[in-house]
Formats: structure tokens, sequence, C-alpha cells
């Protein structure tokens, strides 16, 4: 037997976009994701407050079954 | 690394029997924590696991699904409560800390996920028959 662990980490933003006449979802969006950057470039460093998250849409681990010690 | 216990490993073999408490509970709980402690297979200290270190966030009752015939998955997610650096993650059967007939089927240390409040990881936690 072997196990995988596998994470997916997600943040979610409240913003609000003005729509304007011939807006799409998609400009929509586009613009709310300028507005989040924009307010990430200009904000104070903060050591609890992590901007960035790395890529952890991978699986971290994929070993063979363990064994210790104990369980020979 | 992530390892089964072998509290896990009894789990397993009592469930396939039918043998009571263990084989009552669906192993279908994640719990998430913060402590440094290398995996180790033994978790028999009670109310909390051994070497594992659960965030305050508490356990969240996850999916089961056969995604293949040979592959046991469970899906949770987990939302942060306050500022964390998520090290671990444990797959168990009761929602309570030392709950009864509480097992830790699996274990698993990773380098610190840093999340901010309201945050979320969905931890995919497959056990494979092979």
């Amino acid at each position: 037997m072997a196990v995988e662990v596998s994470v997916r980490v997600t943040r979610t933003w409240d913003v609000k976009v003005e729509a304007e006449y011939g807006d799409t979802d998609e400009t929509l969006c586009a613009r709310a994701i300028e507005l989040v950057e924009s307010r990430e470039e200009n904000s104070e460093p903060d050591a609890q407050d992590v901007r960035v998250l790395p890529d952890y849409s991978k699986i971290i681990d994929q070993s063979e079954f363990y064994e210790s010690e104990e369980d020979k | 690394m992530a390892i089964i216990t072998n509290e896990g490993k009894a789990w397993d073999v009592q469930k396939l029997q039918n043998v009571a408490p263990n084989s009552n509970a669906l192993m279908n709980v994640i719990t998430w924590g913060t402590g440094s402690q290398a995996e180790a297979t033994v978790q028999t200290a009670s109310p909390a696991f051994g070497s594992f270190t659960e965030s305050a966030e508490g356990r969240v009752t996850a999916t089961l699904s056969i995604p293949a015939s040979q592959t046991d998955r469970c899906v949770g997610t987990i939302t942060a409560t306050a500022a964390r650096n998520i090290t671990q993650v444990a797959r168990t059967n009761t929602t309570t800390v030392g709950g009864a007939g509480q097992v830790m089927l699996f274990y698993a240390l990773f380098t610190a996920i840093p999340l901010q409040t309201g945050d979320q990881i969905t931890f995919t936690l497959d056990q494979l028959v092979t």
C-alpha cells in the first residue's frame, strides 16, 4: 500500500467593480484582478501577511508504504 | 513523507472483518496541524494524537470516494480562522478530539503552508491498495 497527499490552497478577496456599458464577465473579472494586484503592490509588508502563495497544487508526497523499525 | 500508522493498519484489518468498535465509524475526518514532529507509526496518545499538533480550526468531515478501483480517497477543506503555518495533515474517524474509537489512519508532515485568515486548504488524501 502507499499513500498520497495533495493540497490545493485557496484565497478569496472581497472586491467590488462597477460595470460599464459593454462589459462582459471576462472584462469585469480582469478589472477585479487588476484591483487586487494593485492593492497588494501598494500594501505595507507584514510578516503575517503572505501575499503570494507558492504553487502547492502538486503532490507533496508519493512515498511507498512506510515501515518503521517497530514494524520489522 | 506520509505514513500509515500502526493503528491505521489495524483499523483497516478490523474494518475488513467488521470488528467493533472501530468498524462502526467511517474514516472520513480530516484535521490539520502546525507541529514539526516527524511522523510516527504509533499514535496512541489520548485525547490528542501523540506527535500531531492540531490547530484550533478543528476537524472537518470529508468526502469519500473511489476514483479508481484500488484507490480510497478522502477529500476535505479546512478554513483558517487566524494566520497559520500549516505543516501537518491527518485522516481520522472522529470529529471530536479523543472521541470514542478514535484512530489516526495516516499522517503527513510537509513544508509549511503560510495562510491568512479565511484561506483554505483542500486536502486530497489517497490510500492506494496496490
